[in-house]
Order: structure tokens, then sequence, then C-alpha cells
């Protein structure tokens, strides 16, 4: 949605908003002032009416007052004229009648006197039925329609003065009449100020409007009976309001105002939105758009924002075409570049050495792509990184750092050989790069594989090791004797035979050693120095170092290596064999007598293991039985309670005698179920006591959970833990001993227990499930405790190992359960996690002849 | 009228079994009693009902449990309810504790009608105690306000 739709949608909410509001709080001023002239609209009905009532008074004492006279009655006989004057004609002015008439009791006109000049009124305008009316009621009042106007008629029969009741016959009739003239109406309509007044019709009474005084007009009416008690006319009654009706008015022309404010307004905002910001915006989407600055040069004068946002157009397209030229002429430059530059590293990426160029900061600027088959690394990752940086071994990094450093500190050229991870050798020379000042600028290296070169060297050196270790490790005593008579190389079996050490031996000349003069071995070597070999047998003789020995053979060879003559000197020696071959037979003997106590020893051993575990197992389950004892104690008194308190009621009842067999029965009845609930918590408690030899059976991997937690569930009661149980419903069986796993469930909860002791919302959950290869089984105990310290995970299955206060743990809890779920060729699996919880798992193999069942 | 509401005893055990003959044994008394499942329930109950004034109440019960029931009808309801508390497996510091906060009896498991009835008689004699107490001093603040009325202006 453009922004300018948005603004005017918010202008056009807010006139709505606004002239709302106005019209409501109108609305309820005009509430408030309708409330309050309602009452005083009605007081005015009132006073209308009893003002009404009072003018016309004097026409209904006029005739009801006269009509019980007796002047009046003899009137009606004598029909004295002048009487009639004075006490009839005069009054009607007065009393503001308009019209009399007069009758006999034959109903024969005695007299007429009228104020209106008309013919029609000569005679009672009525019929005749008129008078029999009259008579029945002796009094009646009703209007009727003439062609003059509407009369208000008022009859009454003539009585003498003492019948004030009219009981006694007529003795004549009398008839006044009001017109309803205009001049009349007017009165009344002044009665009250503001009011109006009409007559009208049977036929005009739809015209009758409701009364509306929110209108600020109340209006009502009268019906105005005719002679037989039909309406003959509606007199109807306005009564007008000023106030509200002026508020009203003044209301319209509020509304009015505001409107056309507001649409003033709104057509002036969008006037305004146009011209200041759509324009602008469309021309600088155009100009944009096509990149025509035509459109923007108005605007790039005015000195608003989009003034400058025009301007800044403006500005960045010249910028941009500056910029064009620019690089265009760097593009050029760059190729020129980029020639010469390909020369070089042409040189440089087809030699056989890597050739590197590193910065003052030892990063690479330039690597060659041999490097890739020296290191394994592509050389555009080198570039502007350090030999750190590229995660070559820390020893590497360190001696090329200081090579190169070094190249920097000295301007010397260097040369260093290293072994990359590859396995391959280089020879590594680094030359300095100096900038025209004379100093380093950088550091340009070339690597060369020697892998072949030092490959050579390593077996040649290899084969001398071999040759030395061969003649080091031979039964024979060797020696080479050089042509003046020194020992060149002694072996150490040589030294030994001579009972010296080597340095001694090493230092003598065999033409000076007495003892070899003495039985003519020094001639001997003499002359074998001349070319001829020769050889003693089993000669006795003490060396010069003073040990005696018999030699078996002595032979000397002669051989020449780089023009020099040598003799080489084989000894046998005879009696260090001998000795050797009778201690060695000793020391086998002695060998198998030791394995044999060996042997047994071990089988003593593993008994007393055995046995011992027994021991341990047992006590550990004691320790168990223990601390499970106060949850059976609180067990077991529950339904000792309750059977107490049975019979005690009982026999209480028994004494009042209010007892039935039915309540006795159902009593019982519930200390039998307390009896064996009782005896099940004993019994299984009793079974978990015993010890006995590890005894396998076929069992319900989810009896031997439920057994357990049913000891346990006492214990966690109080302890405010929550226990959640998700066993499988499809297990098949295993081959375990119950009784020891069981004990293995029942540490593994205990110690669930421990760990969630302090947390807010402890939570154990014990699952069983079959595991997904269909050959285990397993449970599992999760608690969301302490957990278990990284240090400690390796250690909580050694005995005596534990976290626990100092005698409230054995220590051996884990231990022991490892040691019987190990004998079921089970295994643990334990997870933890400081303060989040831990996880033990115990996995026992399914009875084998179940997991073929299982697979088929 | 007066006289059954003060006898309305409100029992909170887990076991059903305790409940239940405990109940059987307090209305045979003429007693109303009412029951509730642990010490959250119990404190629900005594709220609704302040006209109960005695309770019996087992120490281990799992959520709210008796200690704890007597602490929060003491320290936060602090309403005068006469408890009496029940246990299967006493320890002399849980004891301690109780009395500590103030408890009208204790009774170890399994226990006799006897006891219990005993216990709540003693609780019933203790709230008539504390009743005239009440009142005793409230005639007497009358007759000091009384007098208070009567005394001289003086000014």
């Amino acid at each position: 949605m453009k922004i300018q739709t948005r603004f005017i949608i918010l202008v056009l909410l807010a006139i709505i908003l606004w002239s709302g509001t106005l019209y409501f709080y109108k609305y309820l001023e005009k509430k408030r002032l309708v409330a309050f002239f309602q009452d005083e609209v009605l007081e005015k009905h009132f006073n209308f009416d009893k003002i009404l009532s009072l003018k016309r008074a004097p026409f209904r004492a006029f005739v009801y007052d006269n009509t019980y006279w007796d002047e009046m009655v003899d009137f009606v006989k004598t029909k004295d004229k002048i009487w009639a004057k004075i006490n009839i004609d005069d009054s009607l002015e007065a009393y503001d009648i308009d019209m009399v008439w007069v009758y006999g009791i034959e109903e024969s006109l005695v007299h007429f006197k009228s104020r209106i000049q008309n013919d029609i009124f000569q005679t009672f305008p009525l019929p005749k039925d008129v008078f029999e009316k009259l008579v029945k009621e002796r009094l009646c009042h009703f209007f009727l329609d003439t062609s003059a106007g509407l009369l208000e008629i008022r009859g009454a029969t003539v009585h003498p003065s003492l019948d004030e009741k009219r009981a006694t016959p007529p003795q004549g009739y009398f008839w006044a009449a009001k017109l309803w003239d205009q001049t009349y109406l007017d009165e009344i309509k002044r009665i009250v100020v503001g009011s109006q007044i009409k007559i009208l019709s049977p036929d005009e009474k739809k015209l009758i409007k409701e009364d509306k005084i929110e209108e600020g007009v109340h209006t009502f009416y009268k019906v105005l009976f005719g002679w037989d008690g039909s309406p003959e006319k509606y007199f109807l009654v306005s009564i007008v309001s000023s106030y509200i009706q002026n508020f009203n008015r003044r209301l319209k022309r509020d509304i009015f105002v505001l409107v056309l404010f507001l649409a003033g307004i709104f057509a002036w905002f969008i006037f305004f939105m146009v011209i200041w910001i759509a324009v602008p915006l469309k021309r600088m989407y155009r100009s944009l758009k096509i990149g025509d600055l035509a459109h923007l040069e108005d605007l790039a004068k005015r000195h608003s924002e989009l003034g400058v946002f025009a301007q800044l157009i403006e500005r960045s397209e010249k910028q941009k075409e500056a910029l064009k030229g620019e690089v265009d002429q760097r593009k050029k430059v760059e190729k020129e570049l980029r020639v010469s530059e390909e020369k070089f590293r042409a040189l440089a990426e087809n030699s056989y050495d890597t050739i590197m160029r590193f910065d003052k900061e030892h990063r690479h600027l330039y690597v060659n792509p041999v490097v890739e088959a020296q290191t394994g690394i592509p050389p555009e990752e080198f570039i502007g990184k350090t030999h750190a940086e590229l995660g070559f071994p820390k020893d590497l990094v360190e001696l090329w750092e200081e090579v190169i450093q070094r190249v920097f500190d000295s301007k010397q050229a260097q040369r260093v050989e290293f072994k990359l991870p590859t396995g391959i050798w280089i020879d590594w020379l680094l030359i300095p790069e100096f900038s025209p000042k004379g100093e380093v600028k950088a550091v340009v290296t070339s690597a060369r594989d020697i892998t072949s070169r030092k490959d050579a060297e390593n077996k040649l050196k290899a084969a001398y090791r071999m040759t030395y270790d061969i003649l080091e490790k031979a039964p024979f005593g060797i020696y080479v004797v050089s042509e003046d008579g020194s020992i060149e190389y002694v072996n150490s079996a040589m030294v030994q035979i001579a009972g010296s050490n080597y340095e001694q031996f090493k230092g003598a000349n065999v033409f000076n050693l007495p003892t070899y003069k003495e039985i003519g071995l020094a001639k001997k070597i003499k002359v074998a120095l001349e070319g001829k070999s020769f050889m003693l047998q089993n000669i006795e003789y003490t060396s010069y170092f003073g040990k005696k020995t018999t030699i078996r053979n002595f032979e000397g060879i002669p051989f020449e290596t780089e023009g020099a003559k040598k003799v080489l000197i084989f000894v046998e020696e005879i009696t260090e064999l001998k000795k050797a071959e009778s201690a060695l037979k000793e020391s086998y003997h002695n060998l198998e007598e030791a394995k044999q106590k060996v042997s047994q020893y071990a089988k003593e051993m593993e008994e007393l293991v055995k046995k011992r575990t027994e021991q341990l197992v047992f006590a550990e389950k004691m320790s168990a039985v223990g601390v499970l004892s106060a949850g059976v104690a609180h067990e077991l008194s529950q339904p000792l309670t309750g059977i107490n308190l049975f019979s005690q009621g009982m026999r209480r009842k028994l004494k009042k005698k209010k007892v039935s067999p039915e309540f006795l029965e159902e009593r019982l009845l519930e200390i039998e179920r307390q009896v064996v609930r009782m005896a099940k918590i004993i019994d299984h408690l009793r079974t978990f006591c015993r010890q006995s030899e590890m005894a396998l059976n076929l069992c319900n991997f989810n009896e031997i959970v439920k057994n357990s937690l049913m000891l346990f569930r006492m214990q966690i009661k109080t302890a405010n833990i929550i226990l959640n149980e998700e066993l499988s419903s499809e297990l098949p069986p295993v081959h375990v001993d119950e009784n020891m796993i069981e004990q293995v469930i029942i540490n593994l909860l205990m110690n669930a227990k421990d760990a969630v002791k302090n947390t807010k919302e402890g939570e154990i959950i014990v699952t069983t499930a079959c595991a997904e290869d269909k050959e285990n089984i397993w449970v599992e105990v999760r608690d969301n405790g302490c957990g278990i310290v990284k240090e400690n995970m390796g250690k909580i299955f050694q005995p005596f190992f534990t976290t626990k206060d100092p005698g409230r743990g054995t220590g051996l809890g884990l231990s022991v359960c490892y040691g019987i779920v190990t004998e079921h060729a089970g295994e643990f699996k334990v997870e933890s996690e400081p303060d989040k919880g831990t996880l033990f798992r115990v996995i026992l193999p399914i009875a084998p002849q179940h997991v073929k069942e299982d697979k088929e | 009228m007066n006289k059954t509401l003060e006898k309305k005893v409100l029992i909170i055990d887990d076991e059903e079994i305790i409940r239940v003959t405990l109940k059987d044994a307090l209305e045979d008394e003429g007693y109303t009693a009412l029951i509730a499942d642990n010490g959250e329930e119990g404190l629900d109950v005594l709220r609704a009902d302040p006209s109960i004034k005695i309770a019996i109440c087992d120490i281990m019960m799992p959520k709210v449990d008796g200690i704890e029931f007597l602490r929060r009808v003491r320290y936060h309801l602090a309403i005068c309810v006469e408890i009496i508390l029940v246990t299967g497996h006493s320890t002399m510091e849980k004891c301690l504790e109780a009395i500590e906060i103030g408890i009208c009896g204790y009774l170890c498991k399994p226990f006799n009608i006897e006891d219990v009835l005993n216990n709540v008689r003693r609780a019933e004699r203790n709230i008539e105690e504390r009743k005239n107490m009440v009142s005793q001093a409230l005639n007497e603040t009358q007759k000091q306000q009384k007098r208070d009325v009567y005394l001289p202006d003086e000014d």
C-alpha cells in the first residue's frame, strides 16, 4: 500500500473517530436535557387540564344550579319573558354561554336565547331521542358538530328547589350550548405558553402522533363525545419544549458545520499530500528508474528533505559516471599487471619445489601448486594465513615461525630440514627479499622434497644398527684387531668373557698383553694380520683382567677394509654355558612348583570370594531391610489399627446390643482382608530377607518390579516424591533369581529416593521394556535428583564408595548390584547429569527358548 | 443447635480403613465426623467450615503431612482447632516438633477407641475452658468500658 493511501486512511479514521465522539457527547447531553424537561412538560400537562376545567366551571354551574329552582319551574309554566330576560338572557355573557333552550314538559320550546345570529339554532338541533336520554340521566353533557362549528352542550331537567337530587319527575328541560369558535380556542391556547390546539374529526384520528419528548413536543388528546356516546371530535393539545427544540436545531447545525470543517481539512490534507509527497516521490521514482535527471531539476532546488534526496540522487548519478571512467582505466592497468605476473607465476608454478612468500606477520603471500602434493592443502587456502591458522602441528609451526623470524632478524638466508605430517621430508631454504630501503620486506622460501634421500639415509642407518645389534647380541666374543694391535671393535659378550669393562678392553693392545704372549696368541694374531687365519680350541686361561675361563674356540680371520689389514677374532666360551644350563634346569623346577602352589591358592581364593560375595550380598540386603523397616512398620500399623478399632467397635456395639449379623459379617470380612494384607507384606519381607544360593527360575519380570515397588512404596509415601511406573505389558519371561533382582531394583530405588531428597518436585520413574534386539529386556530407574558428579562416574560401582553421609550408606549397594547383574549375564547402563537426574538401566537377557519364539 | 456444631470432628488419614473405623467409632459416640484424604484436603475442609474445632490427623501422609498440616493450621490459617496427631511409626523428634507447635494429643498406632475418645473429650474440655476464659475476659472489658463512659469529662 502506498504511504499516501495509508496516511489518508489514517486521517479518515481520525475524522470518523472525532465526529463519532462529538456525536456521542451531544447524544448524552440531549438525553440529560430530555430527562430534565420531561418533568416540566408533564407539569404543564397537568396545569393545562386543571385550568381548562376551571375555565369551563361557570358553564357547568349555570346549567346545573339553575335547574332545581322553583322560579324556573314556574317559568316553564308561565313563560314569563321578563323573568327570562333578567334571570337567563342577561346572565349568558357573564357565564360565557352562547345559547339557551328551555322546553316544557311536553317537549315544546318555552324559551330560546342565542348570542349568535344563526337560524339553524332556532330550535334545538337534535332529535327528540335526546329528551329520553335526558329524562333517564337528568343531567347530560356532549358535543355536537354543526355547520356553524362545534357545540358543547349541557342539558338538565327542571325540578323544584327542594329537590336537589332531581328525584321528582322533571318539570321541564333546560339546554345550554357553547360554540367552540376560533376565539374560544385561542383563549384555551393561551392557558399554557407554547401549546398548540387542534380539533380533529374521528377520520383524522390517525394523524395523532405518538408523544415524542426527545423532539421537544408533548402531545395528548381528549375525546369529545357526541350525545349518543360515540366520539364526535378529538381535541388535540401539543405542549412544546423550546429548549429541546432549540437544542435539536443547534445539534443539526453543529454537525453540519463539523462535517463541512472536516471535509475541508481532508481536502486540504490530500492536496498537500499530493503536492509535497506524492508528486516528488513519483518524480524521484521515475528518474531513478530511467536514470534521467531532468525530472529532478525543480525538486533539487527545494530545501525540503525530498529536495535533499533529489540532490543526493543527482550527486550519486554523477559519481556513478565518474566511477565508470575510473573502472575502465583500472581494468587496463590490471591487465598489464596480470601479464607480467603470469610470466613469473608460470616459472614458480612449474617448479618442483614449493615456493612460498611470507610477509612480516608470517602470512603466506604466495604459494605455488606443488604445496598441495606436500601438505594436502590446496594453494588458495594458504593466502593471507599463517601456519598456525592453517592448523599445522604445534611443534612444526613453532619451528617454521622461528626460522622465518630468524631471516627477518638476521637478514641472512636460512636452511632447515623437517618432516611434514604427511610423512614427506622437506629441505627448506629461506631467502630474504629486500625493500629499496634495505629492510627485509618479505621472505621467499623454497621447499624441496627430500624424502627419498632421507629414506636412503634411514635405511643405511637401520642396516648399520642391525649389524651392530647382531654383533652385540651374538653369544660369541668378537673383536677386531687393527695392524698396530689396538682393539678397533669389541662386543659385549667378549667384554664379559674377559671379565673387564668396555673401556679397559678397548684401551688394551693385544701385542703387549702378557697373557696373550704367554699362550702365543700375540704371535698368532700378528701372523693373521699377514693374511693367515688361525684357530685354537679348548684352552684354559686366565685373562689379563684376572678372570679364569675355558675357551672352546679361539678363531682369527684376517680381512681388509679400505686398504687396512685387520683381524676378526671369535671367542667361544664354555663355562658360562654350563652354568647357565644347570641354572635353567633348577629354575624350571622351581617354576613348576610355584605354578602348582599358585593354582591351589587361586582355587582357595575363588571359594573365599564366592563365600564373601554371598555374605556381602546378604549384608547389603539386610541394610536395605533396615531402611525399609520403618516404612514396613508404618504399613503394618495401618491394618493393625483398623483391626483394633473394628473389634473394639464391635465389642461396644455388642454391649449396647445394637448389632446386626450383616454388620458383624461385614466387619469380620474387613478384618480378614486386613490380616491378608499384613500377611502379604510380612511374607514378602521374609522372602526378601532369605539368604539363599542363586537359584535361577523362569520369572515374570514385571512381577519382580511390582514386588520391589511394594516394599519401597511405603518408604516413598511420606517423602513427598512422585513415583511413576511405566511397565511394558508384553514382556517375555526371564531366567533369573527373582530375589536377587528384586534386591537390585530396591537398591536403585533407594538411591533414587536419596538423590531426590533435596529436589523440589522429586520424581522417580520406573520403566520396563523389551530391548529392540528382542534378546534383552530392561528395567530403568530414573530420577530428577542431584545426579552424579563427573569425577565420581567411574567410581560408583567400586565397593565402599559412597557419597552419602557417614553411617548412612555402606558403599556396597551398587557394587553388589553390579555383581548380581553380571552374574545374570546382564549389564548396567548409567547416565547422569549433575542437578538434572540419574538413569540406571539394568539389561537382562530373555530366557533363551523365548528368544527363539520371538524371532520365529 | 450450638451443641451439635461443637461436636464436629475432622479425620485426616490417607488410609481408608483408619478413616472408616474412626468415623464409625466417633459417630457412634454422637459426633459428626468429616473425613479428608490428606493434609491439603483437610485444610480445605477447615477453611470451608469454621465450626470444626477438633481434628485427628495422621503424620505420615503424601503431599502435606501431619506436621506440615499442623504448622499451616497454626501459622497460616490462624484458627483455633484442637489437633490430635496419630502416627504409625513415631520418632521422638517428630513428637517434640509437634508439641512445640502445639497439639492436644498424640496417638500411636495401633490405638484403642477409648484413647481416641479420651483425647477428643480432652479437646472439648480445652475448647470449653478457652471459651469461658474469653467470655470472662469480654465481660471484664465490657464492665471496664461501662465504667469509662460514666467518667466525668476533664475539660
